[in-house]
């Protein structure tokens, strides 16, 4: 059965008193994993909210997995798990018990909430801590149980809120490989808010960066290794004998100037080709750098 | 031999029921709520208050079962009436109903709105109104141990120790349900009061207070309008640490005890139209104070 479209935003805009939360935001979200990228302020939460259906729009529409948010919201939050960014985690209730508890209050039987606990922290690596109260919890293994709890209705879609803010460099590895497993591995899309490119880029299939409540720039991130790459190749020496072995192995080669040459990367062999060609012909490459901006000068100037 | 199950931890999707009603949600708030008010599965000092309160109501119900015990009934159908009647009983325990209510009541809304778990289970298909009506039935049902519990204890006592049981349930029939509306009236009127109070702020403490300024307060006041204004019995319409229990005492009637001073002591108390309208309109301003509190503020 084909899936519904996960998010589809339709003109959402949103004030609050002087700030325009959201600015006529039109958007579709489907892929596996999604980053929503922006700086502090930038409307990453209020969208967040309007998907869930807490925020009430002044325009447009907002409709996830094919209900419209607003008016069945309590049918998209059965379907949907959200893990916020801020500390919401009863310190005295075991990592057990929240979840299970969760998940009753999601529409799960007793007998159910209970398996579903248990799989649940086993899929984020807690279950050797289930039974330890949430209280006595590093800031990573928190945000852990934050994304079993999300998790634990069996959501076709989760939601999570900045969840590597505050983590340590190896916490925030084991949480980004966590978030991938559950996009990958466990076939639920996600939606991940983030201010931090480098999390977007480990976790994520596609991007949408916010600036100011609008969307500036929405594109698949997976996309960027079948696209070509135009390197541009900057020799000690004159590039003739370079450029024309190059040629002739059959890449696309432009000369720039007599130590400048633009050359397009399609493939690996490609790369592969540059690389011998270069220590055959004896010259030697100075710089080897990408013509043009990159992913990330695409991503930092949207976001601003 | 018992069976053994091996039960695969590791996560799949799930394919089980997902119930669409609300009623199982407001179950399982209540049924965690209570669990953690009440103290379970945390420390044994946790569990201190709200079972040594209960004990506290239990007191004079196991006290005059007592008496009956060891003078046996051929002694006390001698008395002239009732050691603890029902209707009176309520001005004995009335201190471990009030107690309850701004100790144990807070603990089940506070940590919530302290530690933003709120945020987390409105973000579930759990409205604000199953929340609340989840809580009311958390802090109710452990209320009527300390309010029904120990009349009905007081009750099933005396059949037992009744020369002719049957005569015993055939003449105090009608009290039956008076005691069971009783204490449902007490301790819904005291629940909401001290929910509505605990909504007011993320501290139990703060919450606790404030309820026991509120009776000491309503008190004052009542005596000031009975001293100063001569309003008489209807002085006691503002008096929040009576007003449930004088209904309650009204509906169960009965006499007096024998016991002429002290606790058991007959008090004057206004009309019971009075006292209904009163306890509605309490009821009604709780209502209204929990509707907005926890109100969705921007859907």
């Amino acid at each position: 059965m084909e899936q519904p479209t996960a998010i589809e935003v339709r003109g959402a805009s949103r004030r609050y008193d002087s700030i325009q939360a959201l600015d006529n935001v039109t958007l579709t979200i489907d892929a596996p994993a999604t980053g929503l990228l922006g700086q502090n302020g930038a409307g990453k939460s209020t969208l967040m909210k309007a998907i869930l259906g807490l925020v009430r729009l002044d325009a447009g529409e907002v409709r996830v997995l094919g209900h419209d948010a607003r008016h069945d919201g309590e049918q998209v939050r059965r379907r949907i798990g959200y893990a916020p960014e801020h500390e919401c985690l009863p310190p005295e209730l075991t990592a057990a018990d929240l979840c299970r508890h969760l998940a009753e209050l999601r529409g799960l039987s007793r007998a159910d909430a209970i398996r579903r606990a248990s799989e649940v922290l086993f899929a984020v690596g807690l279950e050797e801590e289930r039974s330890r109260v949430i209280g006595s919890f590093s800031l990573g293994m928190r945000q852990r149980v934050k994304i079993a709890q999300a998790l634990v209705h069996a959501p076709e879609l989760i939601i999570l809120d900045e969840p590597t803010n505050g983590l340590d460099p190896t916490q925030r590895t084991e949480m980004l490989d966590v978030i991938r497993r559950v996009s990958r591995d466990l076939n639920v899309r996600v939606l991940i808010s983030s201010h931090i490119l480098d999390d977007i880029r480990r976790t994520c299939d596609a991007v949408v960066v916010m600036r100011a409540g609008a969307v500036t720039l929405a594109r698949p991130l997976a996309a960027e290794a079948d696209e070509a790459d135009v390197l541009r190749a900057e020799t000690v020496a004159d590039s003739a004998p370079f450029v024309a072995a190059m040629t002739a192995a059959g890449l696309d080669c432009t000369v720039i100037d007599p130590t400048t040459t633009r050359v397009v990367i399609r493939s690996e062999r490609d790369r592969d080709v540059l690389r011998d060609t270069a220590a055959n012909t004896g010259v030697g490459l100075r710089r080897l750098h990408r013509d043009g901006p990159s992913i990330e000068d695409e991503l930092l100037e949207a976001i601003g | 031999m018992s069976e053994a199950k091996i039960h695969d931890v590791r996560y799949r999707p799930y394919d089980g029921e997902v119930s669409g009603s609300s009623r199982r949600g407001i179950v399982s708030m209540a049924r965690w709520s209570a669990l953690r008010a009440l103290g379970a599965r945390r420390p044994w000092t946790a569990k201190i208050v709200p079972v040594g309160l209960a004990f506290i109501a239990l007191g004079p119900a196991i006290t005059a079962l007592g008496v009956k015990a060891l003078l046996g009934s051929q002694i006390t159908q001698q008395l002239p009436g009732d050691l603890v009647p029902y209707g009176p009983y309520y001005q004995l325990i009335g201190f471990a109903i009030l107690a309850y209510a701004a100790i144990v009541i807070p603990e089940t809304t506070c940590p919530d709105r302290r530690s933003r778990v709120l945020d987390l289970y409105l973000s579930t298909a759990l409205s604000p109104r199953e929340y609340v009506l989840g809580k009311v039935f958390a802090s109710l049902v452990p209320l009527l141990a300390v309010t029904t519990l120990p009349l009905a204890f007081l009750y099933a006592g005396n059949v037992f120790f009744a020369t002719h049981p049957l005569g015993y349930v055939q003449d105090h029939l009608r009290e039956i349900p008076a005691i069971l509306g009783g204490g449902l009236l007490i301790a819904l009127v005291y629940t909401l009061l001290g929910l509505a109070i605990a909504s007011l702020t993320s501290r139990r403490a703060f919450a606790s207070v404030g309820f026991i300024l509120l009776m000491i307060i309503s008190g004052l006041v009542s005596g000031a309008l009975r001293e100063v204004a001569n309003l008489g019995p209807n002085s006691r319409l503002v008096n929040l640490q009576g007003l449930p229990i004088w209904l309650a005492q009204k509906l169960i009637g009965g006499p007096p005890s024998f016991i002429k001073n002290g606790p058991l002591q007959k008090v004057e108390t206004p009309d019971v139209g009075l006292l209904i309208l009163m306890n509605a309109i309490l009821i009604v301003v709780c209502i209204g104070i929990l509707a907005l509190r926890y109100r969705r503020s921007d859907a």
